[in-house]
């Protein structure tokens, strides 16, 4: 009997070991990014316009050295957020992450008005601000807003780096 | 007492299994996950579909944030990834290799090197990738990767300290025919390997 039980307590805390492992996995790696970039930027809801791509670079793994990256920690706590992307010359995108990794947004340059791109995002099923703006809903509080802009050399990314000082990533 | 010690025990064994095995099958321990349903191959160069997605099972969570954090989902971005050369032998800075490939179906297009880390090569070379813009109306194209610099007028992604890398092929804004059949779609670039040197302490 008490081999069958300690058997039985393997099988569960292997079960339990292996989905905590696979739940926070992901999270953690997230949450190690997030604190990075939040830390470089001075806080949530603020963008940190990285630098030009080079081997310094290691808070996310595979950084394209081809584009310009802006990254805007969102803390949708202390309310809706208004983003705004500037628009650019070449290739662009919004991308938005939950804090579980899911991309659950993106728009490319293509699909933005060609004056640039403007939303809200807000927590899912919170009261909508009447600003006449599209909503982006948010499965969670926290996640990761990401613009990718094609910058392949060092004049177009000076380029790209005076134009997104326009982007916007701010609490209303 | 020892009734207690033998659950204990089982407790211990089977969150060490448990936890183990997440990080096997997510891919962690061996770079690969190897029971993966979404994978897709062409030519050697692996991609998953289900990047980025919120369909995404947790163990392509796991993966996606150990070797791709914040990748896009595939309507915007298709990522493949290799770690060998064509004839299937791993890619290595002590080996020279050639690149050769055609035009992409996609808006616009990278491969680019990187280190074990998934980090770029540690070196100052700033030749970590080739892109569209670099063969701009050339149709085929072609590029080296070692680790020395090639002579003029040639295409060059740097092995510099590397060790056993990786390549990256994106494709953004990929044409309607690589989601609906990649194989028919995607003709990725072909890695041969053009000579290799004694790697120190051989």
């Amino acid at each position: 009997m008490r081999i069958l039980l300690a058997i039985a307590l393997f099988i569960a805390a292997a079960a339990a070991g292996h989905w905590a492992a696979l739940d926070l996995l992901p999270q953690r790696v997230m949450d190690k990014a997030m604190t990075a970039i939040a830390g470089n930027a001075g806080g949530m809801n603020q963008w940190r316009h990285a630098p030009r791509i080079t081997p310094d670079n290691r808070n996310v793994v595979k950084p394209s050295p081809d584009l310009a990256y802006s990254a805007c920690i969102y803390d949708l706590t202390r309310g809706p957020v208004r983003l705004r992307v500037a628009p650019w010359e070449d290739y662009s995108s919004l991308s938005i992450y939950a804090a579980n990794t899911d991309n659950f947004f993106v728009i490319n340059d293509r699909e933005m008005p060609s004056g640039g791109f403007e939303a809200v995002l807000m927590a899912a099923g919170a009261p909508r601000p009447e600003t006449g703006l599209p909503v982006i809903e948010s499965p969670g509080p926290r996640g990761v807003v990401l613009i990718r802009r094609l910058a392949p050399d060092s004049f177009s990314f000076e380029r790209a780096d005076r134009v997104r000082r326009q982007d916007i990533c701010n609490t209303f | 007492m020892k009734t207690l010690i033998l659950w204990f025990a089982a407790i211990l064994l089977g969150l060490a299994v448990g936890i183990v095995s997440a990080f096997w099958m997510a891919g962690w321990l061996t770079g690969d996950m190897p029971f993966n349903r979404t994978s897709v191959s062409v030519e050697g160069w692996e991609s998953n579909w289900a990047i980025g997605s919120d369909a995404a099972d947790p163990y392509t969570r796991a993966y996606i944030a150990r070797r791709g954090l914040l990748a896009m989902n595939k309507s915007e971005s298709v990522y493949f990834l290799r770690e060998t050369d064509s004839s299937g032998e791993p890619l290595r800075e002590a080996c020279d290799y050639v690149m050769e490939g055609g035009d992409m179906p996609s808006r616009w297009w990278s491969v680019t090197l990187y280190a074990a880390d998934d980090f770029l090569a540690p070196n100052q070379d700033d030749a970590h990738s080739v892109d569209a813009s670099d063969f701009a109306l050339r149709g085929g194209w072609r590029a080296v990767i070692q680790s020395a610099p090639p002579g003029d007028d040639v295409f060059w992604i740097s092995s510099r300290n590397a060790g056993r890398f990786n390549l990256a092929l994106r494709l953004y804004s990929p044409d309607d025919a690589v989601l609906e059949d990649v194989h028919r779609a995607v003709l990725p670039p072909e890695i041969r390997r053009t000579g290799c040197r004694a790697e120190e302490g051989a």
